[in-house]
């Protein structure tokens, strides 16, 4: 049985799964972790837990195809197609890309989805000086935790109420819809709707944050339902590590029950 | 020894110190991933200006290394 993602959820799932098939954990990164910092206290804790129950590890590998029974990986060992019974993928989550949320316009730079912003922004980048954060939830507080030290102008645009704000920031626009990014080559602008009335926030990065997705880059298991494959990604957020690890075990509490046992 | 990078933060755990022709090589592994850091004695002197002083002494001592390593080298050709 294969795990892609050693994130909290694929780990778990894989600690989960180890009593009764053999487990083989996948992850394009060569370290356990995901979005956690691998000597993330859960992360060590989990890997451990797999470890000691006969998980294997393909870490530095990426999975690019599956075909039931079957998939393809890309890693140091080369590239090549390993035989598993069903699939476990636990991918994460990504925010909404423009197109998604929609908002219109052109490709243009500074509109960053919330992990590329916050890998620049902890490799000292400055993303800009007046910045907006499209979305109220953990990608957007991450982000702006990220950017703390770059003195940057930063306002945060949700669709629904400030309620969900628990972060800091210079701004607030709640009740706003975004519906289009302007500029040339950079964004300069972003324009905002609401009951027929439009808003233009001038800015010079956008960081998208809103309405996180499950990230799904694995060719063959990328549609819901996809055969022999089960989805560990939480639509919601869910917490603790502790708490996030719960809800991956009990995805897959069922899968494999009806199979023959190792 | 943790390296950054903008994908994340990684573990470098070195394995061996390999003497070449005019450089060493520290071989190790990050995370899964093979991994190796080449020093000539031009970094070992970078490294020294980038540190200040209180380098002065370990990296003096590292060019010493690295030119004993070339000269056990290339005796060892001949």
């Amino acid at each position: 049985m294969a795990v892609i993602g050693a994130g909290v959820a694929g780990l778990a799932a894989a600690e989960e799964l180890a009593p009764r098939r053999d487990v083989v954990v996948f992850d394009r990164l060569p370290v356990p972790g995901g979005v956690l910092p691998y000597d993330h206290p859960g992360v060590t804790t989990l890997a451990a837990r797999c470890t000691a129950a006969g998980v294997r590890w393909l870490l530095g590998t990426t999975v690019v195809r599956w075909e039931q029974g079957r998939l393809l990986a890309v890693g140091p060992q080369g590239v090549e197609w390993l035989d598993a019974s069903h699939l476990v993928f636990a991918g994460g989550s990504r925010p909404a890309t423009t197109a998604e949320l929609p908002v219109a316009g052109p490709r243009l730079a500074g509109v960053l989805p919330a992990p590329v912003a916050i890998h620049l922004a902890e490799a000292k980048v400055t993303l800009g000086r007046r910045v907006v954060i499209l979305g109220a939830g953990a990608w957007a507080e991450a982000a702006r935790e990220a950017i703390a030290g770059q003195r940057s102008h930063v306002t945060v645009v949700t669709r629904e109420s400030a309620d969900g704000v628990a972060f800091g920031h210079d701004a607030l626009v709640s009740g706003w819809t975004p519906v289009a990014v302007s500029g040339r080559g950079r964004v300069s602008g972003l324009t905002l709707e609401r009951a027929g009335q439009q808003l233009v926030l001038d800015c010079d990065a956008v960081i998208l944050a809103a309405s996180p997705r499950p990230l799904r880059n694995v060719d063959g298991a990328i549609f819901e339902p996809a055969a022999g494959v089960t989805y560990v990604q939480p639509a919601a957020d869910t917490g603790t590590w502790e708490q996030a690890a719960s809800a991956a075990r009990d995805m897959v509490s069922q899968v494999g029950q009806t199979e023959v046992s190792r | 020894m943790k390296v950054s990078s903008p994908v994340g933060d990684f573990p470098f755990e070195p394995l061996r110190l390999k003497a070449g022709p005019g450089h060493l090589t520290l071989e190790g592994q990050v995370g899964a991933w093979p991994a190796r850091v080449e020093f000539a004695p031009g970094d070992i002197v970078a490294l020294a200006r980038a540190a200040g002083a209180r380098a002065a002494v370990p990296a003096l001592a590292a060019v010493v290394v690295v030119s004993l390593a070339r000269r056990w080298i290339s005796h060892g050709r001949g």
